[in-house]
C-alpha cells in the first residue's frame, strides 16, 4: 500500500472540502435545491456570525459547545472508568464473565432513546438523566470491546511469562495491559464516537441549551440554517476529539502494530 | 482508456445526474390544471381531540373529496412544519405560532382562516403553593417547544413584567410534562387538554388559561393550511375540504358529547377530558372568520385583527431569537388565500 504524506493528505482533504462547498453554493444560486430545505454555505456562515455575536436563544453559542462537550464526556468518562475494569475483570475471570454476559448482551444492542421515557421516570429531567443516557450508550461497547481485547492475548505469551514466574498483579501490568492496550484505544475510539450521537437524544430531555437541543429546537421553526450549523459543529467537535484520542493513542502505545 | 470513451461516460453520468434533479423537481414544476383531482389527500391532524377529526371516522372526507385521504397525525407544529416542508402532507390544521414561524422561514403554505380559537383548552397548571403569576420567577415551567402554548408563556411573562431569565422554560412534549409532574421535576406547565386533565386530578391549580390574555390583545387559534403547491394545482380540492372541515364543526354543534365519545375512545383519553377540551375551543364559522373581527374579506384588510396578531407572533418569535426578523413578511395578507376562501363560503 502506497502512503501519502500527511501534509498531501491534508491538502487533498481540503480540496475535496472545498470543492464540495463551492457546488453546494451553486446548487442553491442556481435554485437547484430549495434554500428552506438545503440552505447554501454562505447562509450557514452568515447565521454562524450571527451567533457568536448574538448566542442562540439567549446561550452564547460556545456554551452550548462546552455544555455538550461536559455532559458527553461526564458520561463518556464515567464509562471508560467503569468499563475497562469491569471488561477486564470479565474476560479474566471467565465464571464472572459468564455471569455478566447475558445483560450486557441484552442492554448493548437497545436503541437508547426508547430508554428515554424509563430515565426520565427513574431520574427525572435534570443532568443525571442526559448524562447517563451517554454513559449507557457507551459503557456496553466499552465492556465487550475490553473483555474481547483480553480474550485475545497469545496463550503462548501467557504462558512464557507464566514460566518466566509472572504472577497476578506483575502478569497484568507487563504481559496483558501492553497486549490489549491498543484495542483498549480501538475499543474507546468506537465507543465515544456512539456517545456524541447519543448527545442528540440525550439533550432532548428538557434541555435549555447543548448542540443538540439547538439542532431540535431550530428543527422545530425550520431553521435549517441553525441546524446545519448545529450539525457541522457537532461533526467538527467529534472529529476534533477523535483526533486528540488517536494522539493519545500514538503517545501511549507506540508499539502498536510491531510485534 | 481513449478520450471519446472518457467523453461519453461523463456525458452519460451527466445525463443520469440531471434525469435524477429532474425527478425530485417534477411534483414542483407541474402546471395549474383547473379541476385535475389527486389520487390521494393528505391531512395532516394535531394529536389532541379535535371536532373536526370526527370525520375521519366515518370517511365523511373520502365521500366529499372523491380520492384516498391520508390521515397523518403529527404531536405539535413543529413536527407539521417539518412535514409540510417535506412535501409530505397536503392539507392540515394547527397553531398560530408555528404557522407565522413557518411562513416567516420561506415555508411555502397559505392560511385559509382560523377555525379554532383557543380559550379555555390550554391552561397554565401550576403547583397549589403558586397563587399568583408574579411566583413564576424562579420557577420550572413545562411547554411543548414551537406550539401556542410556548408563546402564550411568553406572553404571560411580557403581560406581568416578569423577568424572563427567571421563568425556567423547559422544553418537554405532553407526555414527558406529565412523568415530570409525578416526580415532581417542575413546578408548572402550560398545556393543552385532555392533558391538563391529570395534572388537575394529582393537585395541579390552574393559574390561567389562554383566554385571558385576549383582552391583552394576543390570540392564539389553530388555522386550517395548504401547500401553495397543491392550492395552485387543486383548487376545487380544496374549497371542498374547507366545506367539509365546516361541516364536522357543524356536526360537533348539533351533538358535542356523542362526538366528544368518539374521539375520546379513538384517542384513549377519559370522555370528560375529551369534553372539555373541546369546549375549551371556540369555533367560529368560515362565514364569521371572513368578516371584520377575524380575517376580512380581502388582503388588503391588513388591520384585520388576525393578520395583525400573526405579525405579533412573528415579531415575539424573532425577539425570543427563534426566527430571524429579516424574513418577516411586512403583511401577513398575500399569504391568507382568500381566493379559495370567498370561493369556498360566498359572502
Amino acid at each position: 500500500m502506497s502512503r501519502l504524506s500527511l501534509p498531501h493528505r491534508a491538502l487533498l482533504g481540503a480540496v475535496s472540502v472545498l470543492l464540495m462547498l463551492l457546488v453546494w453554493e451553486a446548487a442553491s444560486r442556481l435554485s437547484l435545491v430549495d434554500a428552506l430545505l438545503v440552505p447554501p454555505p454562505s447562509e450557514i456562515f452568515a447565521t454562524a456570525a450571527d451567533l457568536m455575536r448574538d448566542g442562540y436563544r439567549q446561550t452564547p453559542l460556545w456554551d452550548h459547545v462546552l455544555l455538550s462537550l461536559a455532559r458527553s464526556l461526564a458520561g463518556f468518562g464515567a464509562a471508560i472508568v467503569i468499563g475497562i475494569p469491569l471488561g477486564i475483570a470479565m474476560g479474566m475471570a471467565p465464571v464472572f464473565g459468564a455471569l455478566i454476559d447475558p445483560f450486557v448482551q441484552f442492554l448493548r444492542p437497545l436503541p437508547k432513546l426508547a430508554l428515554i421515557p424509563l430515565v426520565v421516570l427513574w431520574f427525572g429531567i435534570g443532568e443525571t438523566s442526559k448524562i447517563l443516557l451517554i454513559y449507557l450508550s457507551t459503557v456496553l461497547t466499552i465492556v465487550v470491546g475490553a473483555a474481547a481485547a483480553v480474550s485475545q492475548v497469545r496463550r503462548q505469551q501467557l504462558r512464557a511469562a507464566r514460566a518466566l514466574g509472572a504472577r497476578g498483579f506483575t502478569m497484568f501490568r507487563f504481559v496483558i495491559l501492553p497486549a490489549i492496550l491498543p484495542d483498549l484505544f480501538v475499543t474507546v475510539r468506537l465507543a465515544f464516537g456512539i456517545g456524541w450521537t447519543t448527545l442528540i437524544a440525550a439533550e432532548m430531555i428538557a434541555s435549555e441549551a447543548g448542540l443538540g437541543w439547538m439542532v431540535v429546537n431550530a428543527g422545530a421553526y425550520l431553521r435549517t440554517d441553525v441546524v446545519m450549523l448545529g450539525i457541522v459543529l457537532l461533526g467538527a467537535t467529534g472529529y476534533a476529539l477523535d483526533l486528540a484520542l488517536v494522539g493519545l493513542q500514538r503517545w501511549a502505545t507506540p508499539w502498536a502494530g510491531r510485534s | 482508456m481513449t478520450r471519446d470513451r472518457m467523453n461519453l461516460s461523463r456525458r452519460r453520468v451527466l445525463a443520469l445526474g440531471a434525469g435524477a434533479l429532474g425527478t425530485v423537481t417534477l411534483p414542483g414544476t407541474g402546471g395549474a390544471q383547473q379541476g385535475a383531482k389527486p389520487s390521494v389527500v393528505r391531512i395532516g391532524y394535531l394529536t389532541a381531540p379535535r371536532a373536526w377529526v370526527i370525520g375521519k371516522h366515518d370517511g365523511a372526507f373520502e365521500t366529499a373529496l372523491g380520492t384516498r385521504v391520508e390521515w397523518i397525525p403529527f404531536p405539535s407544529g413543529g413536527p407539521a412544519l417539518q412535514l409540510l416542508a417535506a412535501g409530505k402532507l397536503d392539507l392540515a390544521i394547527f397553531g398560530s405560532t408555528p404557522i407565522a414561524a413557518g411562513i416567516s422561514r420561506g415555508l411555502p403554505i397559505q392560511i385559509l382562516g382560523s377555525p379554532e380559537v383557543v380559550a379555555t383548552s390550554e391552561r397554565l397548571v401550576v403547583k397549589p403553593e403558586i397563587t399568583e403569576v408574579k411566583q413564576l420567577e424562579g420557577k420550572r415551567i413545562a411547554v411543548a417547544p414551537s406550539s401556542t402554548m410556548a408563546f402564550a408563556l411568553e406572553a404571560v411573562i411580557r403581560i406581568n413584567r416578569l423577568d424572563p431569565a427567571k421563568v425556567k422554560r423547559l422544553p418537554l412534549g405532553q407526555p414527558e410534562t406529565i412523568a415530570a409532574w409525578k416526580r415532581g421535576d417542575i413546578d408548572g406547565t402550560y398545556i393543552n387538554g385532555p392533558f391538563w386533565g391529570d395534572l388537575l386530578g394529582s393537585g395541579g391549580k390552574q393559574l390561567l388559561v389562554s383566554g385571558d390574555l385576549q383582552p391583552h390583545g394576543f390570540f392564539f387559534w389553530n388555522s386550517a393550511v395548504v401547500r401553495t403547491d397543491f392550492a395552485q394545482r387543486y383548487p376545487e380540492t380544496v374549497v371542498t375540504w374547507l366545506r367539509t372541515v365546516q361541516a364536522q364543526f357543524e356536526r360537533y354543534r348539533a351533538d358535542p358529547e356523542g362526538v366528544a365519545r368518539t374521539l375520546a375512545e379513538d384517542f384513549g383519553a377519559p370522555f370528560e377530558a375529551v369534553r372539555d377540551t373541546l369546549v375549551g375551543l371556540s369555533y367560529p364559522t368560515f362565514q364569521e372568520q371572513l368578516g371584520p373581527k377575524y380575517w376580512g374579506r380581502t388582503a388588503k384588510a391588513s388591520d384585520a385583527p388576525f393578520l395583525k396578531a400573526l405579525s405579533d407572533t412573528a415579531d415575539f418569535l424573532a425577539e425570543t431569537g427563534e426566527i430571524k426578523r429579516g424574513g418577516i413578511p411586512a403583511s401577513f395578507g398575500p399569504f391568507v388565500n382568500y381566493d379559495l376562501l370567498n370561493r369556498a363560503f360566498p359572502a
